[in-house]
């Protein structure tokens, strides 16, 4: 609902710039109060995936936009039993070894040998091109339902611990394509059932062509109204003949929902003036960020 | 407080006990060119300090000695000819006056709702009554007269933010204001976000805004009454009057339906901002880089019928009918948002006596909003609304000159149905709804007495007893209302007043402005009604040759019990906002100043408002002390209008106020984010917010010129040409502020800056209105 207002709001600021040729924007100086950097962990779990975590600082909002990562720190993994210890790499060598994948897996087989004799485990730390930090040298057969522990220790002081299990996923029963509109293009629908006996958090994205574009939908909702209903989650006009649809529902436990909930209302209330200011909340005791199960189904659909 | 007030009451029966035989002159003060009721006029006993005024439908009572000859009443009322009538009776008689709009002053203006006088006499205080045609002369945003943005002229009123219609009165919400129109409270008083009230100036009769001392029969608020009253429409003749303007036009048509018993009027507004853009999407039609423009435009309808049974009985029906239409369709779907008031009031005045008299009032008001969305085979459609059924019976009794009684009964059941929702698709695989509904029923007693102590002190006490049943809980309070004036002599007059407020229902909205989705919710097992403590003192003053009056008062407001959300509350369609509330507590406190001239050529007001409003809530800010956003230290007014000729007229308006409180981000940091979820060279920078509202924005100031060209009247046809210039030195008024990504040419972040973002720069406006 909240993103109906900024089309009402442009509109307004349609008819009063009507009236004028300047810009309504204008820079101004704000002093800041003095921040204390906090440490912000972002780590997902997934079952049969690496597991990798970015630690970096939170800056003052004026800082040099680079990210500050956290070096030197201990980072351990627990499900109760095991506990495995993640090895750190360096993001900026990570970051300028991108293209070359030879050069990047000779790099991370230095930290890590095992690397070398498990190619599949190398791809899939690089597949999504995301940032991190740290990782665990082998493969984690994680479980559903059952709990993990992250213990981040800064060897400065600073301790920081979180807790966190991978949902089963949920099953998309259909999708469908519609009929192209007068541009040609459709959209793509995707079909599943809500379990009534639970309260239930979903995230559905949907990418064109290819995981790494970006998302045309990307939205998270509680489905307490919509609880035990069949829901319907549909794109946007843009696929074309010969696209391809990529549509994930993602299961969320709810400390993962009021994460990207208020991470999302914090980033549209800098710029939104309907949005809500808010403060993000997070699992991390002691610091900030996300630590969570990854859990979804995708489709992927080729448009005829 | 309760011993003092049941003292009072003793006091005020003995009073009347005491009262000596007398006869009683009453009737109806009207207007008589037009025959409208004429509230607050006075009717004075020559040669004594005896008076009265007519109550809000121009009645009044007045007794004298049985048997005393040639007493000689004079009727006035600021702006019309003064007249008098000798009266020799031995028994009570009826006496309906007429009174003419002065023409021997032609070349001067007089503004003012109520006389300088009764503003001195008066224990009444913390109220402001602006003259719907004062409203008219004030420039106004692209030309839109606006009842309630003039009554953020006025101290001790501001705006939440730039551009708004919404009222902070004294440190208070938004949502405490209690607006009314001929008694039926109106939900949602404005028009896109905010930006436009729902109030047609042609419509309105009077508007009295409170701030304090509130008399017993207001309730339900914290921290002020809007009280707005439609005109009953001309009993002597069939006349028109409408105007075009920049983004809307207005026709209003009046008359008798029986001459001198009985009249209409009707008054419709429609706003053509869809017309403009409908224009600007077909030029750009075939532009791909362009997207089409919403449609978005509102309209307003007000209807009044009175008939004038007999000299004892009087009915009224009135009703408003206001929508805003939002639609944004294409040919993959369909989106439409609309919303709008609907109230209707149905009033019986009826004489008992010609000392008692009483209005019987039936009134259904509606809010609601409704969302529906077209796509491909599925609909899906939300909503909410309110809906109140209220009957009120209120009696005046004025049993001799020293008294004015008032006292009634108001029940009011609301429904709310916070959130309605359903879905469907055309080959039936997808049927749900979801309601969400509840009820109250809230209940008010009330009684209170104006009286003269002596001819220096004047008191009026009164006691309402106010409860509210929801969910077998029942919420209940007595509210004592007390002011106390003491007058030296006829030029000043010093006053104080206390006053508590209960509030039952609360506005569910956490934005500055004010958004058709914010919706009301009742006092339930969690959510406690809000309460309000007042005291305020102050002193009235007639200067250099009662050409000037200055007002200055103090307060002290008390909150307790204060709604507010939790960070990253949802408060929209949600079915469990019990669980989205915090609680706390706040207070107000400042000073207001107002020099005002009603006379001559030049009229207009200087006021200058110093103010402090406070929050404190456990669960907001680590339990630290903040300001609300509408909090301002200083707030300054200065409004002035000049009659040149008689033909011509200029009217300038400046405004100062402390900036804004606001929150702003302090820090930030990066989220890669799941798999798919952004771009894979995307990081996002996420803000981290810590403090509510500990930032202020620039101070905002403004200035707005306004030019009236009266044209030659021809055959009784009379018009006029506006020219408003609205900020007419540009200044770039903060509407927010935002920190933005700096890039270099290769798209990389190099820094970040702040912006603040204005809404409103010079904007001119031409207003035709004419009148038959």
């Amino acid at each position: 609902m909240k993103k109906l207002y900024p089309y009402i709001f442009f509109f307004l600021l349609l008819t009063s710039t009507f009236f004028s040729c300047k810009s309504p924007e204008k820079e101004i100086a704000i002093s800041l109060p003095e921040y204390e950097p906090k440490i912000v962990v972002e780590a997902y779990m997934e079952k049969g995936k690496p597991f990798s975590v970015l630690l970096s600082y939170s800056q003052s909002f004026f800082d040099e936009p680079d990210i500050p990562i956290v070096k030197g720190a201990t980072i351990n993994l627990s499900d109760g039993v095991t506990t495995y210890t993640l090895v750190e790499v360096d993001l900026d060598s990570i970051d300028l070894l991108q293209d070359n994948p030879i050069a990047l897996a000779t790099y991370l087989a230095g930290i890590c040998p095992q690397i070398i004799t498990n190619p599949t485990y190398f791809n899939q730390l690089m597949a999504f091109n995301k940032p991190f930090n740290y990782f665990i040298c082998d493969s984690v057969d994680f479980n559903y339902n059952q709990f993990y522990t992250l213990t981040v220790d800064d060897n400065k002081g600073t301790v920081l611990t979180a807790q966190a299990k991978i949902l089963p996923p949920v099953t998309i029963d259909q999708t469908s394509i519609s009929t192209p509109n007068s541009e040609g293009k459709s959209n793509v629908l995707a079909q599943f059932q809500d379990n009534p006996s639970e309260n239930n958090f979903y995230r559905f994205i949907n990418n064109r062509n290819s995981l790494l574009s970006e998302p045309d939908n990307n939205f998270q909702f509680e489905a307490d109204i919509l609880n035990g209903e069949q829901i319907v989650l549909g794109s946007n006009f843009i696929y074309e003949s010969g696209d391809t649809a990529w549509v994930t529902v993602y299961r969320l436990t709810s400390t993962y929902y009021d994460f990207l909930e208020t991470a999302e209302l914090a980033y549209q209330a800098n710029g939104n003036p309907f949005a809500q200011p808010t403060t993000i909340k997070t699992n991390i005791i002691g610091g900030m960020g996300i630590f969570a199960g990854l859990s979804y189904d995708r489709q992927m659909i080729l448009i005829p | 407080m309760l011993k003092k007030t049941a003292f009072l009451f003793i006091l005020i029966s003995i009073s009347i006990y005491v009262t000596a035989q007398q006869i009683n002159i009453s009737g109806y003060i009207k207007d008589d060119e037009n025959g409208e009721d004429m509230p607050g006029a006075t009717i004075n006993i020559k040669g004594t300090a005896t008076a009265t005024t007519s109550n809000s439908y121009g009645y009044y009572s007045l007794s004298i000695p049985k048997d005393s000859s040639n007493v000689t009443l004079v009727i006035s009322f600021i702006g019309y000819e003064k007249i008098e009538r000798i009266i020799n009776a031995s028994k009570d008689i009826k006496l309906n006056i007429k009174l003419k709009v002065k023409t021997t002053e032609l070349m001067e203006v007089t503004i003012e709702a109520k006389s300088e006088k009764d503003k001195v006499n008066s224990t009444q205080m913390s109220v402001t009554s602006i003259p719907v045609a004062q409203i008219k002369e004030i420039p106004a945003l692209m030309g839109e007269v606006d009842v309630l943005k003039v009554l953020q002229l006025t101290p001790g009123v501001q705006s939440g933010t730039e551009g708004s219609t919404g009222l902070n009165v004294r440190g208070g919400g938004a949502d405490q204001n209690l607006i009314i129109l001929d008694e039926a409270t109106v939900y949602n008083a404005s028009h896109l976000l905010g930006f436009f009230s729902v109030f047609n100036a042609d419509a309105v009769k009077s508007v009295d805004l409170y701030k304090g001392g509130f008399p017993a029969k207001y309730s339900g608020r914290l921290s002020s009454v809007v009280d707005i009253k439609m005109k009953d429409g001309n009993k002597k003749k069939f006349s028109g009057a409408g105007g075009l303007g920049l983004i809307s036009s207005r026709l209003t048509l009046e008359g008798p339906l029986k001459k001198n018993k009985s009249s209409f009027i009707i008054s419709g507004r429609r706003n053509y901002f869809d017309l403009i853009t409908r224009a600007i999407n077909k030029a750009r039609e075939g532009d791909t880089s362009f997207n089409p423009i919403p449609n978005y435009f509102f309209y307003d309808l007000n209807a009044k019928v009175n008939y004038e049974i007999n000299e004892n009985n009087r009915l009224f029906l009135s009703g408003y009918f206001g929508k805003d239409v939002f639609k944004f369709n294409n040919e993959d779907f369909n989106f439409d948002f609309l919303w709008g008031n609907i109230t209707s009031s149905l009033r019986w005045n009826h004489l008992f006596s010609p000392k008692l008299f009483s209005n019987t009032t039936l009134i259904v008001s509606n809010y609601n909003y409704s969302i529906s969305n077209k796509f491909d085979q599925f609909e899906f459609s939300l909503g909410s609304n309110i809906r109140d059924y209220v009957s009120k019976l209120d009696f005046e009794y004025l049993p001799n000159n020293k008294h004015r009684i008032s006292f009634g009964v108001h029940y009011n059941y609301h429904q709310f149905t916070p959130s309605r929702i359903n879905g469907n698709s055309s080959d039936s695989s997808i049927n749900f709804s979801s309601v969400q509904k509840l009820d109250a029923q809230e209940i008010g007693i009330y009684a209170g007495d104006d009286f003269d102590l002596t001819p220096l002190w004047k008191i009026n006490a009164g006691l309402r007893f106010s409860g509210f049943f929801t969910q077998r809980e029942f919420y209940n309070g007595i509210e004592p209302r007390f002011s106390v004036r003491y007058k030296p002599s006829d030029v000043i007059s010093f006053k104080a007043g206390y006053a508590r407020m209960f509030q039952y229902i609360h506005l569910i909205s956490n934005s500055g402005v004010s958004l058709p989705t914010d919706i009301w919710y009742p006092s339930t097992k969690i959510v406690k009604p809000q309460e309000s403590n007042q005291i305020a003192a102050g002193l009235t003053a007639l200067l250099f040759k009662e050409k000037f009056t200055l007002t200055n008062e103090i307060y002290y407001k008390w909150l307790n019990k204060q709604v507010d959300f939790k960070d990253g509350a949802d408060l929209f369609v949600n079915d469990d906002l019990d669980g989205e509330f915090v609680f706390g507590k706040g207070w107000a406190y400042g000073n207001e100043i107002q020099l005002e001239k009603t006379k001559g050529k030049t009229t207009g007001w200087i006021s200058y408002t110093l103010s402090w409003s406070f929050r404190k809530f456990p669960d907001i800010n680590f339990g630290q002390t903040f300001f609300p956003r509408y909090d301002r230290r200083h707030d300054i007014s200065v409004i002035i209008m000049h009659k040149f000729t008689e033909r011509l007229q200029a009217s300038f308006s400046w405004v100062y106020g402390t900036g804004a409180a606001t929150t702003l981000p302090i820090g930030r940091f990066y989220i890669a984010d799941a798999p798919g979820a952004t771009n894979v060279n995307q990081i996002k920078v996420i803000p981290e917010f810590q403090l509510r509202n500990s930032f202020r924005m620039p101070a905002y100031h403004r200035m707005d010129i306004g030019l009236t060209w009266k044209f030659k009247t021809k055959k009784l046809r009379s018009s006029e040409l506006t020219f408003n210039l609205f900020n007419s030195y540009s200044r770039r008024n903060a509407f927010f502020i935002f920190f933005d990504q700096v890039e270099d040419k290769d798209g990389n972040p190099t820094s970040f800056q702040a912006k603040l973002v204005s809404l409103f720069p010079i904007i001119p406006s031409l207003t035709y209105n004419f009148k038959f």
